[in-house]
């Protein structure tokens, strides 16, 4: 293995000469918090290293944020010395991008040639009309629903969580939050002066390198795989609607341009499902009092009906039966569609390469809908002895020797059946972008997902890379790998570099 | 005595006197009353046994099809609620009508009014909240009326556990028609109430319904049927919403929809007209087995919410569903799994149902048993539909009655077969028309056996009895005869539910002391036959004890059932069910902590004879069992028991203001 060497002296400089046929593929993953940030070094004889980075970002209010981002930036800078062949940006998540924003001046002074972004993205796309749409209706609810909870010290202790959901992109109550990472988005697309590409799943392979292939996986086409969610058998039709707006004041929020679930009718009809005549103030009847005369209950039954029955008054007795603010679960329900909108937008990428044709794959955050989606086509590439193949996603899978596991390891972005136990390569190795102690006690979240970090652990025989953990013990990998894998991996305070041979 | 008549006398014409009043008036007779109890009397003689009230069959959905528009509209038959009040507020229900998204309050109907009696109340409209006041009244009512005539005894909900004695017993479920502006609708164990949405429709197919069109669940039949069997499932089994295993959760979920399901055949026009359609075939796709269209055409579904048949294939086509023997090993989501549960009883019945009509088909067919082209006579079509109505009634019945004969924790299928099995052999012992081979059929060709049988043959497929010889047979008499003097009390009696519950809250009470008081060489009977651990020595990891060293347990509750056969004996039985629960850590190489615990249950369904004072079932899930705990342990691990909700919001079970079913009926 000519790469060992390098390996185990392996620092912050780039390596010293483009490597050699035979030699290996760098992966590195940087540790600044909860978020990805991963740069891919492919040897090219007789040249420079080729360089693909993809993502950067941390999650919202990570401690040390701008700095950690900072750090890496600089790290990347000299590791790539200054030039970025490909830069990815996965999906539109702080998660994923803030690097970009807090580390904008040291990108800027680099060399990026090309920058690789979701079909979705394209200025104008048609078809992403409607995701866009619903995307901002949401938002937009969800900002207002966040508002109103805060407000209410009944409600507060909750709001955080569906701040917590929200903070995936951004600052939730910025008065730019829609825009924040929109900017980030418009400046990858416009001011770095790279050429942008736009990708689609399925189709043409892109010959990146010779001896490298990239696949894309998602983000899906069809508007059902992105409303997936769950992986159920039976009824392969369920999916969301989302023109469910609970939160009190929405219906009254003007309807996004292009939102087809949601039109001005539909609005001001949602807004009162039933004629006036029907309607009694709740406001009127909380504030009815049992009269002095008992004659006087006649004069407004209905008022004294509700009065009396509902449960206005905390301590009367019937108050647990209200349910005035069932609309914060339906907020926090609709924090969850947004955000798994927004993950299984993700460009998910296969990457091929060398002659064993090896499988890095780049999951993104993609949850459930990408990765069905991702096995509805199939791929055209050339052999290397010029002929036609076809290749599936199935293939990819099973020749996958680096798996980055999909959004931080929760337990949904890890398709089972048709994702892990399609993974049956001697050598799958797994990087988690996870800071398990942030998402836990900081978040209450359930990253890593216990379940899915012990079909990992099994899977890899003990070769899982964490990013809060670094490599794990001697001990935790099994025996006949052990040696071949500490000789590829290695770690510093700053990333972990796993390197794939060719 | 004297002031009860004087009151009477007071007020002798009384137009609606409420009938608390009118029972206590009927004792006395004075001469000057007399002409007063007279008037009473015939008064009572006039009392309707039923309150007719329209509801739409199935959804309005339907109304607007051509096709179905004409069997759509029925009256339902709702028990008379004499103290029935505007709301409607009755015995069991009280429908409070807040919509909290627009802030509004909609006036209550009043279904005494004189013009809605003389007219099968409100007719169905979805423009008029009232109306939908009156529906979700009617068919909850109807579901009500369904688990009390299969189960012989009145029913109550879900006790509360938070509060002082006084106000734990929820004499009424609430509904609130217009809670959520969502599609979804859920029964919420915390609020001890029905919620239902309404949302515009964003359906795929845009000619088959109006898109934005605002859709009501609580307008759904099968919506507010399923929905009433969660609340009166957890009034029955409490410890049936935890997810101590896969099939739990999934088999709410299934209840429910069977419950749905076979009220479709309690409205005989929309039996006779989908038999008329079908031909008598109830195989292929029909309204009888499908479970709320409008809502799943709403939400983007090519059809029904849920069918017990089949559904759409990728190009759109109806297509029966093949039982898989593998399903029960690879689906997990509680409604998928729900599903095999549904499919293996309607497959039941649907074998019940051809072998009763099989003559009848012989009959029309001079013995070819092939029907000609065309439609079939009028005269088939109404004797086909009374056999599918009946057919599905025992079925429905059957169904009901099993969850008497469940383990109070942990359910899985495989028990509740054998529960369905015991159930039916206890009222009908002579099973003439193979109903309960159907089921065993039914449940073996998907793959749904009980663990610990060794056979599929009804006898082994029967709980365990206990036999004369064993010791715990005496025992429980001492427990019989405490219950007996209770059900005495209690049943036959047409006492107020309050009373009865308080009854039951006592004699829980009373046994437990019984029970707990043994002297230890029962206590080791007691143990065997119940699982339970008692004794200090037997104490389990993370079992708290008594002072007495005697390990916690409760007597959850103790319900009479009286059911008649159809050979005309009736049976008396108590069911009692006792429990106990271990903290322990979800991962056992870690410390307890508040995360990483959950509780272990474990206990028993006791079923006593009341006339032999005979212990006949016990029906065990012991405290002790290793296999269980790796089990339980392992699926609370596993990614079924998680969903994005959990990942973000910690488990929502264990939170105060939890609402399993709320997201459990919603893909997130």
């Amino acid at each position: 293995m000519a790469a060992k060497t390098s390996v185990k002296k392996s620092t912050a400089s780039a390596p010293k000469t483009g490597a050699v046929a035979g030699a290996s593929v760098r992966a590195r993953m940087y540790r600044g918090g909860l978020g990805d940030c991963f740069l891919l070094t492919f040897p090219r004889p007789g040249a420079s290293p080729f360089h693909m980075l993809i993502d950067c970002g941390v999650f919202f209010q990570s401690p040390n944020e701008k700095q950690r981002m900072r750090d890496i930036a600089t790290d990347i800078k000299s590791a790539t010395k200054g030039t970025i062949d490909v830069l990815v940006g996965t999906h539109e998540h702080y998660d994923h991008l803030s690097g970009f924003k807090h580390a904008r001046d040291i990108f800027a002074s680099m060399s990026i040639k090309q920058v690789w972004l979701p079909w979705i993205d394209k200025p104008g796309e048609p078809r992403a009309a409607w995701l866009r749409a619903i995307e901002n209706k949401l938002k937009q609810g969800l900002q207002l629903a966040l508002q109103q909870a805060r407000k209410d010290p009944a409600l507060r202790a909750r709001a955080l969580g569906l701040e917590q959901v929200l903070q995936f992109g951004g600052n939730p109550l910025a008065a730019d939050y829609s825009e924040q990472l929109g900017e980030v988005k418009r400046w990858l697309r416009e001011d770095l002066g790279a050429t942008v590409q736009y990708l689609e799943p399925h189709g043409a392979a892109i010959e990146l390198l010779p001896g490298v292939r990239v696949y894309a996986l998602g983000p899906p086409i069809k508007e059902t795989f992105f409303r997936r969610m769950n992986d159920s058998k039976t009824a392969p039709e369920t999916y969301e609607a989302f023109s469910l707006f609970a939160v009190p004041g929405f219906a009254a929020l003007p309807p996004a341009p292009g939102d087809r679930a949601v039109t001005a009718t539909d609005v001001e009809g949602l807004t009162q499902p039933f004629e006036s005549r029907w309607h009694i103030d709740a406001a009127k009847a909380a504030a009815w009092r049992i009269p002095r005369r008992p004659d006087q209950i006649a004069k407004a039954p209905d008022l004294a009906f509700f009065g009396t029955r509902y449960g206005f008054k905390d301590d009367d007795g019937l108050a647990w039966r209200r349910i005035d603010n069932n609309w914060l679960a339906e907020a926090e329900a609709l924090a969850l569609q947004l955000d798994s909108l927004t993950n299984n937008s993700s460009l998910a990428l296969a990457i091929e390469v060398g002659a064993a044709r090896r499988v890095i794959l780049m999951a993104a955050d993609a949850q459930v809908g990408n990765w069905l989606s991702g096995h509805e086509g199939t791929w055209s590439a050339t052999s290397s002895a010029g002929a036609s193949i076809t290749v599936s996603a199935a293939d990819l899978l099973g020749r996958t020797v680096l798996y980055k596991v999909g959004h931080h390891g929760s337990h949904n972005a890890t398709l089972k059946q048709r994702g892990l136990e399609m993974m049956t390569s001697d050598e799958l190795v797994a990087m988690i972008p996870v800071n398990e102690d942030f998402a836990t006690n900081v978040k209450g979240w359930a990253m890593p997902y216990p379940g899915l970090l012990t079909a990992l652990t099994d899977r890899t025989k003990g070769r899982v890379i964490r990013l809060d953990a670094g490599l794990p013990a001697q001990a935790a990998v099994k025996a006949p790998v052990r040696k071949r894998f500490f000789e590829a991996a290695s770690e510093t305070a700053l990333y972990c570099d796993y390197m794939v041979p060719m | 005595m004297a002031r009860k008549s004087s009151r009477v006398r007071r007020s002798p014409v009384r137009r609606k006197p409420t009938v608390r009043k009118t029972r206590k008036q009927v004792v006395p007779v004075t001469a000057a009353g007399a002409a007063v109890a007279d008037t009473d009397d015939m008064r009572r003689s006039r009392k309707p046994p039923h309150r007719r009230l329209s509801a739409y069959a199935l959804d309005p959905g339907a109304s607007t099809a051509i096709d179905t528009a004409l069997i759509n509209e029925v009256v339902l038959r709702v028990r008379w609620e004499e103290d029935l009040t505007p709301g409607p507020v009755g015995e069991y229900l009280e429908v409070i009508d807040h919509d909290p998204a627009t802030g509004c309050f909609y006036p209550p109907v009043d279904l005494n009014d004189p013009y809605l009696l003389a007219q099968d109340g409100l007719p169905p409209s979805e423009g008029n909240p009232q109306f939908h006041q009156q529906m979700v009244y009617a068919v909850s009512m109807t579901t009500i009326a369904n688990f009390e005539r299969a189960l012989g005894r009145r029913v109550y909900w879900s006790s509360r556990t938070d509060v002082s004695d006084e106000d734990r017993f929820v004499e009424k479920l609430r509904i609130y028609p217009h809670a959520l502006r969502q599609a979804n609708a859920f029964y919420s164990p915390v609020k001890r109430a029905l919620l239902f949405g309404y949302f515009p429709a964003e359906p795929a197919d845009r000619a088959a319904q109006l898109p934005g069109g605002t859709v009501f669940s609580c307008l759904s039949h099968d919506i507010v049927a399923h929905e009433t069997t969660h609340a009166l499932i957890d009034g029955m089994h409490r410890r049936f919403i935890e997810a101590t295993h896969p099939d739990v959760l999934a088999f709410h979920e299934a209840i429910a929809d069977i419950v749905a399901l076979f009220q479709h055949f309690s409205f005989p026009e929309v039996v006779k007209h989908q038999i008329a359609r079908k031909r008598g075939d109830l195989e292929s796709q029909s309204l009888l087995g499908e479970l709320a269209q409008e809502f799943g055409r709403a939400t983007g579904r090519r059809g029904a919410l849920r069918s017990a048949l089949g559904g759409p294939d990728a190009n759109g086509e109806w297509r029966p569903k093949i039982p898989d023997p593998t399903d029960y090993d690879t689906v997990f989501e509680p409604h998928d799994r729900g599903a095999i549960l549904v499919a293996a009883v309607f497959d039941a019945f649907l074998s019940i149902y051809k072998a009763r009509v099989a003559d009848l088909f012989r009959l029309a067919t001079g013995g070819t048993g092939v029907l000609p082209a065309g439609a079939i006579h009028p005269d088939l079509v109404e004797r086909l539909a009374g056999e599918a109505a009946k057919s599905a009634q025992h079925v429905l019945t059957m169904c009901i009655r099993a969850l008497d004969y469940c383990p109070p924790v942990d359910l899985t299928f495989g028990e509740y077969l054998r529960a369905l099995i015991t159930a039916d052999l206890d009222v009908v012992p002579d099973d003439d028309r193979y109903y309960r081979l159907s089921f065993i059929e039914a449940f073996r060709r998907r793959g749904i056996y009980p663990r610990d049988v060794r056979s599929l043959s009804v006898d082994s497929l029967r709980w365990r009895q206990v036999s004369a010889q064993d010791a715990s047979r005496d025992h429980f008499e001492r427990i019989g005869q405490h219950l007996r003097e209770y059900v005495q009390q209690t049943i036959g009696v047409r006492r107020d539910r309050r009373t009865v519950w308080r009854r039951e809250r006592e004699i829980c009470e009373k046994l437990h002391g019984v029970i707990a008081r043994q002297p230890p060489h029962l206590m080791d009977v007691f143990e065997e036959t119940s699982g339970l651990a008692l004794r200090p020595e037997r104490i389990p990891a993370g079992m708290r004890t008594k002072e007495s060293g005697i390990g916690v347990f409760a007597v959850d509750s103790a319900r009479p059932a009286r059911r008649a056969g159809p050979s005309g004996d009736s049976i008396h039985q108590v069911i009692l069910t006792i429990t106990q629960r271990r903290k322990l850590p979800i991962d056992p190489a870690l410390p307890v902590s508040e995360e990483n615990s959950f509780w272990f249950r474990g206990g028993c369904t006791v079923i006593l004879d009341l006339d032999s004072l005979d212990l006949q079932y016990a029906i065990r899930k012991r405290i002790t069992s290793e296999n269980r705990l790796i089990r339980q342990r392992a699926f609370l691990q596993s990614s079924a028991g998680a969903s994005l909700r959990a990942t973000y919001f910690k488990d929502p079970l264990r939170e105060a203001h939890a609402e399993p079913f709320a997201f459990l009926h919603r893909p997130v």
